[in-house]
C-alpha cells in the first residue's frame, strides 16, 4: 500500500518528471559518452616527458586533447547546471502549490486525518526520484571531469566544485525543499516558481559569501612563486586570495596600504612578501561534504516549514 | 441526539466581516437535513469549519462530540465529505482515485466505492478529466461513501449538474444514507431536491441561523398571501370604514414567480393558502435582508 501511494504521489507528477527525467538522463548519457571520447583522445605515455622531448604528433594529440575537453566542456556542464537546478525548481513547488491551486487539496486533506502523512507521501517519493537523478548528474560531470584532469586525482581537487559529485544533488535537494516550502505559503504555481527562484539565488549566493568567510578562515598561505604555472600552489588546491605578508608576520590584503598600494621595486615585485592563500585539494572531501551538510540542513528546515505551513493552512 | 453541533460559533474573515455569527445548531443523529441561504450565508464556511478547514473566531462546534479544531484526526475520521467542485485529480483514473483514497484513510472500504461507480457505470479506467460534470461528483460521492463516516457533509455537490444527473446523485445519497443508518447535511440551492431528499431544513442568512425545523413542520407551519398596496398600510391610515382586520405574523414579503408580491405568514389564516418550500425558503430569507413587516396590515386572501 506503500508503494502504491508512492507510485500515484509520481504519477501526479507525470510530466515533469518525464520532461526533466529525459532532459537530465539524456545529459548524462552524453557527459559519459564525451568522457569516453575525451579519454580516447588523451595523449599516450609517451608524451607524458620533457616538454622538450615531445615530438610533434604528441603536440597535435594534446592539442586535440584540450580543444575537445574544453569544447564539450563548456557544451555539456552548462545545461547539466541549469537542468538540475530546474528540476528542483519545478518538481518542488508544485506538490503543494498545485493541490492547493486546483483544489485537490480539499480531497485529499479531508481524506488523510494526518496532514503530515500526507505531506510525506507527497513529498518523499519525489525526492528520492531527485536525488537519484540528480546524483546520476553529479557522477557523470565527476566522471567528466576526472578524465579532463589526466593525472589529478579529482576527489583530491577542487577543480570544477559544485558543479559535479554529489554536491550538485545537495544543491537540487536544497532548492527542492525551497520550492516545496514556498509554494505551500503562496498556494500558487506560477508565483511560486518566480519566488523560489528568487529566494534560492539569494540563498545559494549568501551561503557561497558565508562558506568563502569560513574557507579564508581555513586557508594555508603558499609563497607566490612567479616562475610556478600557477604561482606556487597546485592545480586541484582552492585559489581564494592573495596577501601581503608584514614584517612581523601578519597577512594583510591590497586595501591595508590604502589608495596607493604597496611599493614595489624597479621589477615590479612587491617590497612586502606575497602568499595565495589556498585550501589544499586534500581537503575537498571534507569541504565538499560539510557543504552538503549545511544544505541538507537548510533543505530539512524549508521542508519542515512547508510541513507547519501545510498542517494550519486552509486547503483553499 | 445531535450529531453535528455549533455553540453560537462565530467566524470572521478581516476584521470585521462576519460569514457567521452567534449560529447555534444542532443536526439530529440520523437524519438528512438541507443547508440553505445565499451566496455568502456561510455554508461553506460551516461545513469547513466541521472538517477543520477553518477555525471558528468565536464559539465552539462539535463533530459527535469531538472539535475538529483541537482534535481534527478524530473528527474526520466521522465525517464524509463532497466539497463544492468536484475536486479530482485530473491525472489520475476514478480507480486510482480510489486507491488513493485507501492509501491515504485507514480503513477505507474500497470495494463499496468501486461498487457504486460501477453500478452507476462510471468506467473506472477513464481519467478524471475525462468525466462528465455528473460522473465527476458521482466519484465524490463515492469516495465519501467509502470512508463509511457516520456524518456526510455536502458542499453545494448539486450546483452544476443536470436534473438527471442530480437525480441520480440525490437517489445514491439518499438509498446510502437510510443504508448506513448516517446524517447527512447537504448544502443546496435546489429546492425540488431538497424537498425529495431531506427530512430536515436549516436556513442561514446574513451569518445567522433563520430558520432550523424539519421539512414537513417548516411547510406546516407557514402559508403564503398575495400583498396588495394596502397590506402595508397601518391601522391609522385606514380610511374606509371597515373594520381592521386581524394583524397577521408575516414573516417576509417577496416576489412571485409573476412579479406579484408574496407574504409568508406564520400558521393558516383564513384567505391564505399553503406554502410551498421554496416560498418558505424566500419568506424567511426576505426577512433577514429588509425590515421585517410584522406590522399590523390588511391582507386579501392570495
Amino acid at each position: 500500500m506503500r508503494f502504491e501511494g508512492a507510485r500515484l504521489s509520481l504519477r501526479l507528477h507525470r510530466f515533469e518528471l518525464i520532461a526533466f527525467g529525459a532532459a537530465l538522463g539524456g545529459l548524462v548519457l552524453v557527459t559519459f559518452v564525451a568522457a569516453a571520447y575525451v579519454t580516447s583522445l588523451m595523449p599516450g605515455p609517451e608524451c607524458l616527458q620533457s616538454p622538450d622531448l615531445i615530438p610533434q604528433d604528441c603536440q597535435r594529440a594534446q592539442q586535440a586533447f584540450s580543444s575537445a575537453q574544453q569544447a564539450l566542456g563548456g557544451l555539456l556542464m552548462a545545461p547539466l547546471l541549469l537542468v538540475t537546478y530546474a528540476i528542483g525548481l519545478f518538481l518542488g513547488v508544485p506538490i503543494v502549490a498545485r493541490e492547493l491551486e486546483r483544489g485537490t487539496a480539499r480531497i485529499a486533506w479531508w481524506l488523510a486525518p494526518s496532514r503530515w502523512r500526507w505531506y510525506v507521501a507527497r513529498v518523499v517519493p519525489v525526492l528520492v526520484v531527485l536525488i537519484v537523478l540528480t546524483y546520476g548528474a553529479g557522477l557523470a560531470s565527476d566522471r567528466f571531469f576526472a578524465v579532463s584532469l589526466s593525472g589529478v586525482d579529482p576527489t583530491r581537487s577542487f577543480e570544477g566544485y559544485g558543479a559535479r559529485g554529489g554536491l550538485l544533488a545537495s544543491r537540487a535537494v536544497f532548492i527542492f525543499g525551497i520550492s516545496v516550502a514556498v509554494g505551500s505559503i503562496l498556494g500558487r504555481a506560477l508565483p511560486s516558481v518566480i519566488i523560489s527562484a528568487l529566494v534560492v539565488t539569494i540563498g545559494l549566493w549568501g551561503g557561497t559569501q558565508v562558506h568563502q568567510a569560513i574557507l579564508k578562515l581555513e586557508a594555508v598561505a603558499i609563497p607566490l612563486d612567479m616562475n610556478d604555472e600557477f604561482g606556487g600552489y597546485r592545480p586541484g588546491d582552492m585559489y581564494l586570495d592573495q596577501r601581503f605578508v608584514l614584517p612581523d608576520g601578519t597577512l594583510v590584503d591590497y586595501g591595508y596600504f590604502g589608495n596607493e598600494g604597496p611599493a614595489y621595486d624597479e621589477f615590479g615585485n612587491s617590497t612586502y612578501p606575497t602568499v595565495n592563500l589556498v585550501i589544499p585539494g586534500e581537503r575537498y572531501r571534507f569541504v565538499e561534504g560539510r557543504e552538503a551538510l549545511a544544505l541538507g540542513g537548510a533543505s530539512l528546515v524549508a521542508l519542515l516549514l512547508g510541513a507547519g505551513v501545510v498542517a494550519r493552512r486552509r486547503p483553499g | 441526539m445531535a450529531i453535528l453541533e455549533t455553540h453560537d460559533i462565530g467566524k470572521r474573515y478581516g476584521l470585521r466581516n462576519w460569514a457567521l455569527r452567534h449560529v447555534d445548531i444542532a443536526v439530529p443523529d440520523g437524519s438528512i437535513t438541507a443547508l440553505v441561504g445565499p451566496n455568502g450565508s456561510g455554508k461553506s464556511t460551516l461545513l469547513k469549519a466541521w472538517i477543520g478547514f477553518e477555525r471558528p473566531t468565536e464559539g465552539r462546534l462539535l463533530v459527535d462530540g469531538i472539535d475538529p479544531w483541537h482534535d481534527r484526526a478524530a473528527a474526520l475520521r466521522q465525517i464524509g465529505y463532497v466539497p463544492q467542485a468536484p475536486s479530482l485529480y485530473r491525472e489520475l483514473t476514478v480507480a486510482e482515485h480510489v486507491t488513493m483514497a485507501r492509501t491515504l484513510r485507514p480503513g477505507f472500504d474500497a470495494s463499496i466505492a468501486r461498487r457504486r461507480l460501477v453500478d452507476l457505470d462510471i468506467p473506472l479506467a477513464s481519467r478524471a478529466d475525462e468525466l462528465s460534470g455528473g460522473q465527476q461528483a458521482q466519484v465524490g460521492l463515492a469516495l465519501a461513501l467509502g470512508v463509511r463516516a457516520p456524518v456526510l457533509l455536502l458542499d453545494e455537490p448539486l450546483a452544476s449538474l443536470d436534473p438527471l444527473a442530480r437525480r441520480e446523485f440525490l437517489h445514491v445519497l439518499v438509498d446510502a444514507v437510510r443504508a448506513e443508518g448516517a446524517t447527512a447535511l447537504l448544502s443546496s440551492h435546489v429546492m425540488t431536491d431538497i424537498e425529495q431528499a431531506c427530512d430536515r431544513l436549516l436556513v442561514l442568512g446574513g451569518g445567522r441561523t433563520l430558520l432550523d425545523l424539519s421539512i414537513a413542520g417548516a411547510i406546516a407551519e407557514h402559508s403564503v398571501v398575495a400583498t396588495t398596496a394596502d397590506v402595508v398600510t397601518t391601522d391609522a391610515d385606514a380610511t374606509d370604514g371597515q373594520a381592521t382586520p386581524a394583524p397577521m405574523a408575516v414573516v417576509g414579503t417577496f416576489p412571485g414567480p409573476t412579479g406579484e408580491r408574496l407574504s409568508l405568514v406564520r400558521g393558516s389564516p383564513p384567505g391564505s393558502r399553503p406554502a410551498t418550500l421554496e416560498e418558505v425558503v424566500l419568506g424567511h430569507l426576505a426577512a433577514a435582508r429588509g425590515p421585517r413587516t410584522a406590522v399590523p396590515t390588511t391582507e386579501r386572501a392570495a
